[in-house]
Order: structure tokens, then sequence, then C-alpha cells
């Protein structure tokens, strides 16, 4: 996960059901950026992911490969954060499913590299992606996903969130 | 963060601004300035996110802030940031097959 997608989960109201059903993981820059820089500036959500981090994610430190050189080649890696390169050399050194990212230029570079047949493929999941996700499997009921929708309706894009909304109202997929 | 000297020609009109701004917030001059040139830099940064040419983190350094303020600027300035519909149509499966 990136600094993005923590705070979005978290400003959903998700990120603990997330992490309690999955082994999630952050890099120390992603700490640093949300709960040490937030909680600096009094951010209530940087004080809300520490204590989701001390009981259900996984704080590891990241190191660099080929894999995760070869990827941010693909795109302009200028353009990137640690959190999110740390997040990328995360995903390979722990060969992980996925990121959750909600991040345009991260996933744009991801995107890129994705098209390329000799890259070695990284999937990720955009917060609205898992909240439509953990509807569909039952994880949550529709209200709770409409509320969390809700919550971040100010920090995605208004087609996504009209996109979503209208997937739920339709009872998810 | 630190700050260095640059040589830089300011027209007048930039000059009276700040001097208003200064009067209006009863700072000095060069703050003012600092502060017209910061308030351009996040803009700036802002735009750059939305367009998804600079990451959140990447912003949040650049302006020496938090990603937790990113997202307040964002929407204090009504500038859409996060995934696009087609970044979000590619998630779904990954979303269904990981999330169990």
């Amino acid at each position: 996960m990136d600094s993005d997608g923590l705070i979005k989960l978290q400003k959903a109201g998700l990120l603990k059901i997330l992490a309690e059903r999955h082994d999630c993981l952050i890099p120390e820059a992603v700490y640093r950026e949300t709960v040490t820089k937030g909680k600096k500036e009094l951010y209530e959500d940087a004080f809300k992911i520490e204590e989701i981090v001390e009981e259900s994610i996984e704080l590891k430190k990241a190191k660099k490969s080929d894999k995760d050189r070869q990827v941010l080649s693909s795109g302009d890696p200028t353009s990137l954060g640690k959190g999110e390169k740390q997040a990328l050399r995360l995903y390979f050194q722990e060969k992980g499913d996925a990121i959750i990212s909600d991040d345009r230029t991260f996933l744009n570079l991801l995107e890129g590299n994705n098209q390329k047949s000799e890259s070695e493929e990284v999937p990720f999941i955009t917060p609205a992606n898992a909240i439509v996700a953990m509807v569909d499997k039952g994880i949550i009921l529709n209200e709770e996903a409409k509320r969390g929708l809700e919550q971040i309706k100010y920090l995605i894009r208004r087609n996504s969130y009209q996109m979503v909304l209208e997937k739920l109202e339709c009872g998810g997929e | 963060m630190a700050k260095k000297p640059y040589p830089l020609r300011i027209p007048d009109n930039l000059l009276d601004l700040a001097e208003a701004k200064s009067k209006e917030e009863k700072v000095d001059r060069s703050t003012a300035l600092r502060q017209l040139m910061y308030e351009g830099a996040e803009q700036y940064v802002l735009e750059l996110i939305s367009e998804g040419r600079l990451s959140v983190s990447r912003g949040a350094e650049l302006l020496d802030e938090s990603v937790h303020e990113i997202y307040r600027l964002a929407r204090k300035r009504n500038i859409e940031i996060g995934a696009t519909e087609e970044q979000y149509e590619k998630g779904r499966e990954t979303a269904n097959d990981v999330i169990s």
C-alpha cells in the first residue's frame, strides 16, 4: 500500500476491516508520510492509521531490486516520491498480490510497465475498487460502502465517485 | 527547509501586490513575496498531481508538506486528484481476485 491507498481507505472507514482479513504491508517511507508527519501536523487520520498499523498492518523495510528498477524505468521515476517507490520495492520483495493506490501518476507508471510484454506485471487496486469488491464478497454492507465512499468523495475524481456510486446503487458490480 | 539567496528581477506590479499583502497581513514585504510564490507553487504542484505528472508523495516532498495537507489543499482549491475511470476499470478485476 502507498500513502494514498492507506489514507483513503482509512477515511472510508474500511482500512481496519481490510487489514484484518489480508496481509497488508507498508514500507517505512509510507509510515513516515502518513503517521509521523501527519501526527506532527495533528491530522486525526494519522493517529487512527498508527493504531491500525500497530494492530494489523506489517511495517517493513523495502530493499531496491532489479525488478523495481525495471518498472521505474518504464516511466519518469522523478515524478514519484519515496512512498510510492518503496511500496513498489516492497511489492517485489514480499511477492505481493497487488499494490493498493489511488495515485494517478503512480498508476500511470504501473500501467506503462504492464503494457510492456518483457516486464513483470504489477497489478493494482484503487480504494474505490476495494470498496466495491468488499460489497461483492459480502464483507461489508452496501450502506457501509456508500458511507465510506461519501467520506472520500472529495479525494477521488467526480467521475470515479459517480461510477462507483452507480455500481453500489445496483447492488455491487 | 533550507533557504538560498537567488537573484531575481521582480515586476513593479508584483512588488505593489506584495506591499499590499504585507500591510494587510502585517508581515514584511519579503515574507509577503515568499508567501505569494509559495501559493503559486502549491497551485502548480496540485495541477501536476491532478494531471498525473507528479505523485502525491512527490508533491508533498516538493512542498515540504504532509500528504494529508496535499488532500486538504486539493479540496480547498477544488482540484480533482486520484485515479482515472480507466484506472478504476483496470483495478476492478484484481480487486475481485485478491479481496476475499
